[in-house]
C-alpha cells in the first residue's frame, strides 16, 4: 500500500491533522479577534472531513491489512468516525459564539481537532497499540478542554478529577492490554489474537487472562462511565465548559463502545457467559443508578450527564447479547445518543451563555429555575430541548425511540426478558425527570417576559442535532441498514 | 513503495526486545496449559527483586555502627548548613522545562527502534533511493511534528526562564 | 401524467390551509377564507382527475412502511373516489357559503382554520388503506368536531353540546378501537403465519385483511365487526348514540352542514362500507346493522315531527337518513355487494340535498334572526331563491318521484331515487328471499318515509307559506351564499336520476375483484356470506322483477306523496288544528317533544346517576386510596432512594479511585466465579 492510497483512504484524519497543526501555529501570530477564523478553519475542516466520509462510500469497503494490519476501514469505523465528526462539528459550531473572546481559542479547536482525531484513530484501529494511542490522544486532549475555564474553580476542579481517575483507568486498560499482549505470545492485532485464544481457550480461562479481561473491562468502563467507574462522570460534566461536556458525552464516550464492541470479540471466544454476567450486573446498576440520581437533580447539566450514565447502561446491554441485532440496535443508539446529547448540552449552553450576557454575576445557569418559562422567552430553545429530552427518554417519532425498539427488542429476542424489563422501567423513570424540564418551560411562567435572542451559531449547531435527532427517527430505514452493515462487520 | 508488513515487525520490534526469550514463550504456549510455566522466569526474577534489597537492608543493620546526634537528623546539604523552612515556593516553570525535557528525551529514543526498522527496510532490501521509503517519510513527518511543537513552546514563551 | 401521485395532495392541502390561516390569518382577516378555499378546490380538482384517470377500473395505491409498526398509505378505489368527490365539491360549496355567513363573525380565522382541518381529517379517512391510520383520522374528525361545535365556546350551551358531542362519539372510538384490537390479534394468530411472517405485510392493511378474511373464524370476526358497528353508531349518531347530533347545532349553521352532509356522520357508514367485506363474512352483525339502521331511520323521523327549532328538525332528518344508509348496508347479507352500491347512493345524494338545507336554514336563519318555525312564516315572497331551493331539495328528502325509468334515466328526485332504491330492491329483496327480520326492517323503511315526507314539508310550509308570524326584515343572502344554494338544489333535483345505474355498477366492482378468488373464482363476494351461514338466491338481486306487485312497487311513492298531502292539509290549508293534537296533554305528542325522554334517560340516569354516581366515584375511590396511594409509594421510595444514592457521590478524588478498584473486584469476582 502506497503512501497515496494511505492518504486517500484516511483523508478525513490527514485533513484535520493538518488543520489541527495549522489552527495551533496560525494562531501564535494572531491577536484575539483574529484568532476568531481558526474557528471556522477548523469547522470548514471538520465539514470536509464529514463531506469526504459521506461521500467518498467507503462505508461499505472493508479493507485490512493498512499500516502493518494496525488500521481498519469497514463500515464500523466509517459510522462512527461520521458520528463522531458531527459531534465535533456541532460542538465548534457552538463555541464559534462562546469562546470569540478568548485568547486562547486557538489552542482549544486544535484540542478538538486532535480529540476528534484520536476517536477516529479508534475507531478505525484493530491494533491493540494502535487503539491505545489513539484512546489516550482523545483523552489528553479532553482532560485539557475540561478545563479550559481555567479561572472556574469547578472547571478545574472537573478536568483534575477526569484526569486522575482517567489515568488510573488508562493504567488499568494499558495493563489489560499489556497481558493479552503476553499471553498471546507477542501479538498486537485484535483478530489475531482472538484467533490465537480460539486455538488456545485455556489460555483465556487461566487466571491470567481473566485478569486481562477484568482490567480491560474496567479501563472501557471508565470511558463508558458505567458504574462503579463512572464518578467522575458527573463532576466532569457538571463543571466542564458545557458543549465540552457534550463533547465527551456524546464523542469521546463513545468512542469507548466502538473500542470495546471490537476488543471483546476476543472475549466472547472462551467466556461468553462469564463476560454476559459481568455486564448483566453493569449494566442494571448503570441504568439504574443515572436514572435514580438524576431525579434529584436541580442541574440540568448534572441531570443530564446521569442521564448520560443511565444511556450508558442501556447501550451495554449489548455486550450481554451479543447478537446482530442488537450490535445494530446499539450502533445505531451511540449515533442517536450522540445527537441527542449533544443537542441537549449545547442548548443548555445556549441558555447559559444568554444568561451570563444578561447579568454577568449570574451564578447556576444550568439550574432548573431558570428554565421557567423558557416556552415563552425563546420558544425555538425551548422546543429543541424539549424535543432532545423527549428523544433520551425515547418517544417517537425521534432518534431516541428507534434506537432503544431496536436494542430493548433484540435483547428480548436473545432471551434476556429481565434485562428488558429493567430498561424499560427504567425509560418510564426517565420520562419523570425528562418531562419536569418541559413543565418548567411550558408550564410554569418566566421569571422575566423579556424575549432572549439565541446567537446564530448556537441555533446552527442545534437545528444540526435536531435534524439528526428527527432524521433518525422518522427515516430510520437508512440508518438501520447502515448499523446493521457496521454491526455485521463484527461477524457475531 | 511498501508499507512495512506484519512481519517486518515481528522481526524487528519483537525480536529486538525479546531476542531469546520469546521463542521459548511460544514453544511453551504450544502446550495448551502450564501458562504459569512461562512466567517462571519473571517470577524468579521477582522473588531475587524482592529478597536482595531486604538481605541488605538487614545486613547493614548489623553492620554498621549507629550514632544518634541531632546533627545526624539535620537534612544532607553537601556539607554546607541548611538554613530556612524546606517548604517554600519555587517556580513552576522549572516543571514544565522539565516536562519538555524528558518529552524531547522520549522522542528522540524513539529514533532507534526507527533505525532497526530503516535498516530492514532499506539497507537490508537494497532500495536504491531511501527517501522513497514509508519508514524515511514516516519519521520525517515525526520530525516535522516534533519541530512544530518545539515552534509552539518556543513562541509561547516557555523556554524563557524568567518571564 | 399519473394523477394517482398526486393523490397525497388532497389530504396534505387542506391541511397546509390550516397552518396559514392560522398563522397569517389576523393579517388576512376577511379574505382568510379564500386560503381553505383554493386548497380544498384544488384538492376537488385532483379528485376529479385521478376519478377520470381510473373509471372504471382501476385503482391507486400507494404505502409507505414506518419502521414496521407504522404503515401510511393511499389505497383509492370505487367507494373512495366517490366519496372524496363528493366530500371535496360539498366542502367547497360550503366554505364558499360561510365567506358571506360568517362575513361578521369576529373568529372567521379560527373558524376557516378548523374546517379546512376538519375537511383534511375526513380526507384522511377516506384515503386511509389501513385501519390504523382510518383510526387516527377517524380522531382527528372527532376531535375537529368538538372544536367546530364548541365555536362559540363562551356560549355555555355550545361548550355543553361539543363535550356531549365528543363524549358520545368517544364511546363509539373505544368500541371501534377494542375492534381494532381484536382483529391484529387474529390477524396475527391466523394470518401472519401464513404470509411468512413479521416484515412481509403490514397486517391492518384493508387488502392484506380482506384476501385473508377466510382464514378468520367467523364468530371473531362478528364480535369484530360489531365493535366496528359500535364505532360507526358513535360517528353516525345511530340508535343509541344518536343523542350528541341535535345538540351539535350549537355551532355555526354551517358548521352542522359541513358535519351532517360532507364529513363526520358519513364516516360511520363509510367505515362499515370500506370493511364490508369482513361484514358480509359475518352476516349476523349484518343483521343488526340493518335492524339498527331501520329502527333509527323511524324513531328519528318521528322526534322530526315535533321539533320547532328548524335545524332540529334537519338534525332528526340527519339522523333518519343515516338510518336508512345503514339499513341499505346491512341488508347485503342477502343481497349482496350491491348493499354497498344502494348505501353510497344515498349517502351522496343526502350529502347534496342536506347540505342545501342546511344552508338554507342558515340563510334563513341569517335573514331572520331566529331559529324557531313558528316564528317563521310567509318567508317565500322575501326569500325566492332560498325558497325554492329549500323546496327542491325537501322533495328530495321526501323522496317524491314516480317509479318509471326512460332507459337509464330514473323520474325522480335524487332522494327517490336511492331511498327507493334502499327500500325496494334493498329492503324488500331482502324480505322476498327470506331474510331474518325481514318484514320488519321493510317496515321500518316505508313508515318513516311517511314520517320523513310530512316533517320536510311541515317545515317547509311552516318557514315560507303562511302569514309571517312575526315582523322582521328578512332579505335574501348575498350572492355568495345563494349560487353554492342553487348548485346542490339542482344536483339534489337530478344527480340521482341520471346517474343511477352506472354509480350502482361501478360501486359494485369495488368489492368484485381479485380479494375473493379464494372463496369464489369469478370473485364475487357472496362466497362469504356463505361462509357465515347465510344462502344468497341463484340469481343476482338486481334483476328481481317488481314489476307485477305494483302495490310494493308504488308504497314508497305514496309514503311520500302521502305526507305531502297530511303536511299541506295541516300545515298550509290548516284543515285541522295543530293545537288540538300538538299540546303536553297529549301524551303521545309529550313523548315525541320529550324526545323520548332521552335527556332523562341518558343525563340524569345513565350519565349522572350510574356512571357519575357509581362508576366514577368507585373509580376514584379505587384511584385516589388504592393506585395513588401505592404509586406515591413507590415514587416516594425512589426519590427517597436519589437522594441516598446521591450522597455516593462524595465530590473526593480518592473516593473514586477507590470505587474504581472495587469495581475491578467486583468484576474480577463475577469473572472467576464463572470460570473456576
Amino acid at each position: 500500500m502506497s503512501i497515496v492510497d494511505f492518504i486517500s483512504q484516511f483523508a478525513p484524519e490527514v485533513i484535520l491533522t493538518i488543520a489541527a497543526l495549522a489552527v495551533m501555529i496560525i494562531g501564535l501570530g494572531l491577536g484575539t479577534k483574529e484568532k476568531r477564523a481558526l474557528g471556522y478553519l477548523a469547522a470548514i475542516s471538520l465539514i470536509v472531513a464529514t463531506l469526504i466520509i459521506v461521500f467518498r462510500g467507503t462505508y461499505h469497503l472493508q479493507l485490512e491489512g493498512i499500516m502493518a494490519d494496525s488500521l481498519t476501514i469497514d463500515p464500523m469505523s466509517q459510522f462512527f468516525k461520521l458520528t463522531f465528526l458531527l459531534v465535533s462539528l456541532i460542538v465548534v459550531i457552538a463555541s464559534l459564539k462562546q469562546y470569540d473572546n478568548h485568547s486562547n481559542q486557538d489552542e482549544y479547536y486544535t484540542l478538538i481537532l486532535l480529540g476528534t482525531i484520536g476517536m477516529m484513530v479508534v475507531a478505525s484501529a484493530i491494533d491493540i497499540v494502535t487503539m491505545f494511542i489513539g484512546f489516550e490522544l482523545a483523552s489528553l486532549s479532553t482532560y485539557a478542554l475540561a478545563g479550559f475555564n481555567k479561572k472556574d474553580p469547578s472547571s478545574m476542579e472537573a478536568a483534575i478529577k477526569y484526569f486522575i481517575v482517567g489515568a488510573l483507568s488508562s493504567t488499568l486498560l494499558l495493563f489489560g492490554l499489556s497481558y493479552l499482549y503476553g499471553l498471546s505470545g507477542g501479538l498486537t492485532n485484535i483478530g489475531e489474537i482472538a484467533d490465537y485464544f480460539s486455538m488456545n481457550p485455556g489460555i483465556i480461562q487461566s487466571p491470567m487472562g481473566i485478569m486481562a479481561m477484568v482490567l480491560i473491562v474496567a479501563g472501557f468502563g471508565f470511558k463508558m462511565a458505567l458504574v462503579p467507574f463512572h464518578m467522575w462522570a458527573p463532576d466532569t460534566y457538571q463543571g466542564s465548559p458545557t458543549v465540552i461536556s457534550a463533547l465527551l458525552a456524546a464523542g469521546s464516550k463513545k468512542m469507548a463502545f466502538v473500542a470495546a464492541f471490537r476488543v471483546l470479540l476476543i472475549a466472547m471466544i472462551a467466556i461468553k457467559v462469564d463476560i454476559a454476567m459481568v455486564f448483566i450486573i453493569l449494566a442494571i446498576l448503570t441504568m439504574t443508578l443515572g436514572n435514580v440520581v438524576a431525579l434529584s437533580q436541580k442541574s440540568l447539566k448534572r441531570m443530564l450527564a446521569y442521564s448520560s450514565v443511565a444511556q450508558a447502561g442501556y447501550i451495554s446491554m449489548v455486550f450481554v447479547v451479543m447478537s446482530p441485532e442488537a450490535m445494530t440496535g446499539a450502533v445505531l443508539y451511540v449515533m442517536s445518543h450522540a445527537f441527542m446529547k449533544t443537542g441537549a448540552f449545547i442548548a443548555v449552553a445556549a441558555l447559559g451563555y444568554m444568561l451570563l450576557r444578561e447579568n454577568i454575576s449570574a451564578k447556576d445557569v444550568d439550574h432548573l429555575d431558570n428554565f421557567a418559562g423558557l416556552g415563552k422567552r425563546s420558544p425555538f430553545l425551548a422546543f429543541s430541548i424539549m424535543i432532545f429530552l423527549f428523544a433520551l427518554a425515547g418517544i417517537p417519532p425521534t432518534a431516541g425511540f428507534v434506537s432503544k425498539f431496536i436494542l430493548f427488542y433484540s435483547v428480548l429476542k436473545g432471551g434476556f426478558v429481565f434485562l428488558v424489563i429493567i430498561a424499560i422501567l427504567n425509560s418510564a423513570l426517565s420520562l419523570y425527570y425528562y418531562a419536569r424540564v418541559v413543565k418548567y418551560m411550558y408550564v410554569l411562567p418566566p421569571s422575566s417576559s423579556e424575549k432572549l435572542a439565541l446567537p446564530g451559531a448556537y441555533s446552527l449547531a442545534i437545528l444540526l442535532a435536531l435534524i439528526g435527532v428527527l432524521a433518525i427517527g422518522i427515516v430510520p430505514e437508512p440508518f438501520v441498514n447502515w448499523a446493521a452493515s457496521a454491526a455485521n462487520v463484527l461477524g457475531l | 513503495m511498501v508499507l512495512f508488513s506484519h512481519n517486518a515487525i515481528e522481526n524487528d520490534f519483537i525480536t529486538f526486545l525479546y531476542i531469546e526469550y520469546n521463542s521459548t514463550l511460544i514453544g511453551h504456549l504450544g502446550d495448551d496449559m502450564e501458562i504459569i510455566d512461562t512466567f517462571i522466569p519473571v517470577a524468579i526474577f521477582l522473588l531475587f527483586g524482592l529478597a536482595i534489597p531486604l538481605v541488605i537492608m538487614f545486613l547493614v543493620k548489623q553492620l554498621s555502627p549507629r550514632s544518634k546526634s541531632p546533627v545526624k537528623f539535620t537534612t544532607y546539604e553537601s556539607g554546607s548548613v541548611p538554613t530556612g523552612s524546606s517548604k517554600i515556593m519555587f517556580n513552576v516553570e522549572y516543571y514544565a522545562y522539565a516536562i519538555l525535557f524528558v518529552l524531547f528525551d522520549v522522542e528522540l529514543l524513539f529514533l532507534y527502534p526507527w533505525v532497526t526498522v530503516y535498516v530492514n527496510d532499506v539497507v537490508l532490501n537494497n532500495v536504491e533511493n531511501f527517501t522513497t521509503s514509508f519508514s524515511v517519510f514516516a519519521m520525517a513527518l515525526f520530525m516535522v511534528v516534533v519541530l512544530l511543537g518545539l515552534l509552539y513552546e518556543w513562541k509561547k514563551g516557555v523556554l524563557q526562564w524568567v518571564k | 401524467m399519473d394523477f394517482g401521485t398526486l393523490a397525497f395532495l388532497i389530504p396534505t392541502l387542506p391541511v397546509i390551509a390550516f397552518v396559514l390561516t392560522l398563522a397569517f390569518g389576523n393579517k388576512l382577516q376577511s379574505r382568510a377564507g379564500y386560503i381553505s378555499i383554493v386548497a380544498i378546490a384544488l384538492s376537488f380538482l385532483i379528485s376529479v382527475l385521478i376519478f377520470l384517470q381510473i373509471y372504471p377500473h382501476g385503482t391507486v395505491e400507494q404505502s409507505a412502511h414506518w419502521f414496521s409498526v407504522l404503515n401510511v398509505g393511499i389505497f383509492i378505489d370505487p367507494l373512495a373516489i366517490v366519496m372524496l368527490l363528493m366530500v371535496t365539491f360539498v366542502s367547497l360549496l360550503i366554505h364558499i357559503y360561510a365567506l358571506g355567513y360568517m362575513s361578521h363573525d369576529p373568529g372567521k380565522t379560527r373558524y376557516f382554520a378548523e374546517t379546512a382541518l376538519f375537511t383534511a381529517a375526513m380526507l384522511g379517512v377516506i384515503l386511509a388503506d389501513n385501519i390504523l391510520q382510518f383510526f387516527i383520522a377517524w380522531e382527528l374528525v372527532g376531535l375537529c368536531s368538538y372544536l367546530l361545535i364548541g365555536f362559540w365556546f363562551r356560549k355555555p350551551s355550545a361548550a355543553a353540546a361539543a363535550k356531549k358531542a365528543f363524549l358520545t362519539t368517544r364511546v363509539g372510538d373505544v368500541l371501534f378501537l377494542a375492534g381494532i384490537v381484536i382483529l391484529y390479534f387474529n390477524m396475527y394468530t391466523h394470518v401472519l403465519p401464513e404470509v411468512g411472517g413479521h416484515g412481509t405485510v403490514y397486517l391492518l392493511q384493508f387488502k392484506t385483511i380482506f384476501e385473508h378474511l377466510t382464514l378468520i373464524p367467523t364468530d371473531q370476526l362478528t364480535i369484530i365487526t360489531l365493535l366496528f358497528f359500535g364505532g360507526a353508531v358513535g360517528k353516525s349518531g345511530q340508535f343509541p348514540l344518536h343523542v350528541w347530533l341535535p345538540d351539535a347545532m350549537e355551532g355555526p349553521t354551517t358548521v352542522s352542514a359541513l358535519i351532517h352532509a360532507a364529513t363526520m356522520v358519513t364516516a360511520g357508514v363509510y367505515l362499515v362500507a370500506r370493511t364490508f367485506p369482513m361484514f358480509i363474512a359475518a352476516p349476523e352483525s349484518l343483521i343488526i346493522v340493518a335492524l339498527i339502521g331501520g329502527f333509527t331511520a323511524l324513531f328519528a323521523s318521528t322526534m322530526g315531527l315535533v321539533m320547532n327549532d328548524i335545524k332540529r328538525v334537519l338534525a332528526f332528518s340527519t339522523i333518519s337518513q343515516l338510518g336508512y344508509m345503514m339499513m341499505g348496508l346491512g341488508v347485503g347479507a342477502i343481497i349482496g355487494a350491491e348493499a354497498v352500491g344502494f348505501a353510497m347512493f344515498h349517502l351522496i345524494n343526502h350529502a347534496f340535498f342536506k347540505a342545501c338545507l342546511f344552508l338554507c336554514a342558515g340563510s334563513v336563519i341569517h335573514a331572520v334572526g331566529t331559529n324557531d318555525l313558528r316564528e317563521m312564516g310567509g318567508l317565500f315572497g322575501k326569500m325566492k331563491i332560498t325558497a325554492t331551493t329549500m323546496l327542491f331539495s325537501s322533495l328530495a328528502l321526501a323522496g317524491i318521484g314516480i317509479p318509471v325509468s326512460i332507459g337509464a334515466i330514473k323520474l325522480g328526485t335524487s332522494g327517490f331515487v336511492s331511498k327507493d332504491a334502499i327500500i325496494l330492491e334493498g329492503a324488500y329483496s331482502y324480505l322476498h328471499f327470506g331474510g331474518a327480520y325481514g318484514s320488519l326492517i321493510f317496515f321500518f323503511g316505508v313508515a318513516a318515509a311517511l314520517l320523513t315526507s310530512i316533517y320536510t314539508f311541515r317545515l317547509w310550509f311552516m318557514a315560507f307559506t303562511g302569514k309571517p308570524r312575526q315582523e322582521r326584515h328578512a332579505h335574501e343572502s348575498p350572492l355568495s351564499m345563494t349560487v353554492p344554494l342553487m348548485i346542490l338544489a339542482v344536483l339534489a333535483l337530478v344527480f340521482g336520476a341520471l346517474t343511477f345505474s352506472p354509480f350502482i355498477h361501478y360501486l359494485e366492482t369495488t368489492y368484485e375483484n381479485e380479494f375473493f378468488e379464494e372463496i369464489d373464482p369469478n370473485g364475487y363476494i357472496h362466497g362469504l356470506a356463505e361462509r357465515g351461514g347465510y344462502h344468497i338466491p341463484e340469481e343476482p338481486i338486481v334483476h328481481l322483477d317488481l314489476a307485477h306487485d305494483t302495490l310494493i312497487m308504488m308504497l314508497p311513492v305514496i309514503a311520500g306523496l302521502l305526507g305531502f298531502i297530511i303536511s299541506w292539509a295541516i300545515y298550509h290549508k290548516r284543515l285541522f288544528s295543530v293545537a288540538s293534537i300538538g299540546n303536553m296533554r297529549n301524551p303521545l305528542f309529550r313523548i315525541l317533544a320529550k324526545r323520548y325522554y332521552q335527556h332523562e334517560i341518558f343525563i340524569e340516569l345513565i350519565s349522572l346517576k350510574f356512571t357519575y354516581g357509581v362508576l366514577a366515584l368507585t373509580g376514584e375511590f379505587i384511584d385516589r386510596k388504592i393506585v395513588d396511594g401505592i404509586i406515591d409509594g413507590i415514587s416516594s421510595f425512589i426519590i427517597g432512594g436519589a437522594e441516598v444514592l446521591k450522597k455516593i457521590q462524595t465530590g473526593v478524588v480518592q473516593n473514586y479511585a477507590t470505587a474504581t478498584v472495587l469495581g475491578v473486584a467486583l468484576i474480577a469476582l463475577v469473572l472467576s466465579w464463572g470460570v473456576i
